[in-house]
């Protein structure tokens, strides 16, 4: 355990929300929403949320 | 290739974890397993201060660089196809909820919601109480005056001579009726205007036709005074089209006779009503193929009014009357009303209790009878077909398909729906997001279409989630320095 894993483990979720946004910009044309931002937003709460407070 | 906000966010998350020693990687063969083999290793930097440290390492590890030869593919390729990859399947998943789930769920949510209709319709507690006006008109003293001639007198009814009653009726209609009937006396024809808009509400002039004596008929059926006040009038020279001289003799003969028959039978239903408004008993009759009491007006609302404190209540006389196959004890309803009342309220749980019971069972086989058909009418293929059905009825055999007395029905439609029609795919859940956020208060002006997107995006990153796995460490303490570090650099 070392510095490298806290890297590690922030590259993988960047890669995470990076894909997230990019399919919410994909989508986001056919769900017919405006507020995309929003739903990135609600993105990065939710995944903060799958991964700290949830059990594996 | 990385955007800045997205690894900003990431690095605060990554942090956050971090801080409770735990870290992530991910699962082999996942897409984020491909993306992150697509970047260049990330060092961290001897200065844990520095604003480049994590941040700017993260951003140019997957930045292309053709002259080095340590990612196996391209960062910014894989991430578009796995990008279209993901979308399509999440579009696929939000297509079949909307065209193929929905719909089943609307289906079976009508069909359950005409049934209740149906059921409700036969509660026995389905009756209403139907107030019979006393028209004034019977109380008028000039219609008793005008009966003067023919009080005491005996009047039998003349051969009935149905030719001259049509020819006389044959000009006469609700719009000129009005002003043939009318007198110089105001308080008469206010009357006379409210009993002609009761009739009106019947459709057509009941001239030549008898009011019975009794029940609801006394008074709901104007025959009587309508043909004497009509008579009246035509031998006073009011009838729109026909003189008394421009009629035979016989015609003249015949019509004064039944003038006075007329006479006789109004001053006979006067009485009539003058000795029933004496009596107390409100009750004129119930039809229980229209779910109507009939009651006199008069009567049941002085009867409310006096025995307002013993229980005298509309749910009374439901409560007494509701039974079709018990005579009902009508002089209870005078001498302690709270009998009915007491009679309603065991019914009401009763039947209320029955019809909910029956509604969740009826729901259950509803929605299995339906799901069923849905199978039969959209595969094709008899194996196949065969297999859904066999899945339908187990779902409905276990405890998963029973709709308990503590769950909201169309939730219990949906999930059985979701779960056999979106077998396969992520319905059920796409569902019980949407409605948890159109839930909650905080969304109470948000649209069906709001909570889809917020149910997609929940999905999406459950899916996100599940791509990595965990690891919590016991040794993490010494990071703390780095974790405020570069939460500083943020």
């Amino acid at each position: 355990m070392n510095e490298q894993e806290l890297a590690n483990s922030a590259v993988t979720v960047s890669n995470m929300l990076c894909l997230a946004r990019k399919v919410i910009d994909k989508v986001t044309p056919e769900l017919d929403v405006v507020d995309k931002e929003e739903l990135v937003s609600i993105a990065e709460a939710e995944l903060n949320n799958e991964l700290i407070n949830r059990g594996e | 290739m990385l955007d800045s906000r997205s690894v900003v966010s990431a690095t605060r998350i990554a942090n956050n974890a971090a801080a409770r020693g735990v870290f992530f990687s991910p699962r082999e063969d996942t897409p984020i397993a491909i993306l992150n083999h697509a970047m260049r290793p990330v060092t961290l930097t001897e200065d844990r201060d520095s604003k480049e440290s994590l941040l700017e390492n993260i951003l140019s590890a997957a930045q292309d660089n053709p002259s080095e030869m340590v990612s196996m593919s391209n960062h910014q390729e894989d991430l578009n196809e796995l990008t279209d990859i993901i979308s399509d399947r999440l579009l696929g998943e939000v297509g079949h909820l909307r065209n193929v789930v929905n719909p089943v769920i609307q289906k079976i949510k009508r069909l359950i919601e005409e049934r209740r209709s149906e059921l409700s319709a036969n509660n026995p507690l389905n009756l209403s109480v139907y107030q019979v006006i006393v028209q004034p008109i019977y109380g008028q003293e000039q219609l008793r005056s005008q009966l003067a001639n023919y009080s005491g007198r005996t009047t039998t009814e003349p051969e009935r001579q149905r030719g001259i009653e049509s020819r006389l009726l044959e000009d006469v209609s609700f719009e000129n009726i009005s002003e043939m009937l009318e007198t110089p006396s105001a308080g008469f024809n206010g009357s006379l205007q409210m009993l002609l808009t009761d009739i009106a509400a019947g459709g057509e002039l009941p001239i030549f036709k008898d009011t019975p004596l009794r029940g609801k008929e006394m008074y709901m059926q104007h025959g009587t005074v309508l043909t004497f006040l009509f008579l009246r009038a035509l031998e006073a020279g009011k009838h729109p089209a026909y003189k008394m001289a421009d009629l035979t003799t016989e015609e003249r003969t015949y019509l004064v006779r039944l003038k006075a028959f007329y006479g006789r039978e109004l001053e006979k239903l006067l009485n009539a009503i003058e000795n029933d408004l004496s009596t107390w008993r409100f009750f004129l009759g119930v039809d229980y193929d229209n779910n109507t009491i009939y009651v006199n007006d008069v009567k049941y609302r002085r009867w409310l009014e006096e025995k307002k404190e013993q229980g005298a209540s509309m749910e009374a006389v439901i409560g007494t009357f509701y039974r079709k196959d018990t005579a009902p004890d009508i002089d209870m309803l005078w001498d302690d009303p709270s009998i009915g009342v007491k009679a309603y309220e065991r019914a009401e749980v009763l039947h209320g209790a029955n019809v909910r019971s029956m509604t969740a069972k009826e729901v259950e086989r509803l929605t299995e009878k339906e799901l069923i058909a849905y199978f039969v009418d959209t595969i094709e293929e008899a194996a196949e077909r065969q297999e859904k059905i066999v899945m339908v009825r187990e779902y409905f055999k276990n405890a998963a398909g029973r709709l308990y007395a503590n769950e909201d029905p169309v939730t219990y439609i949906a999930k059985a729906v979701c779960k056999l029609v979106g077998a396969g795919t992520d319905a059920y859940l796409m569902y019980t997001e949407m409605k948890t956020y159109l839930n909650e208060e905080e969304n109470k002006d948000r649209s069906v279409k709001d909570a889809g997107a917020y149910a997609v995006v929940r999905l999406l990153m459950r899916w996100m989630a599940c791509q990595v796995q965990k690891h919590q460490r016991e040794n993490y303490r010494h990071l703390t320095q780095l974790v405020v570090g570069q939460a500083r650099a943020e």
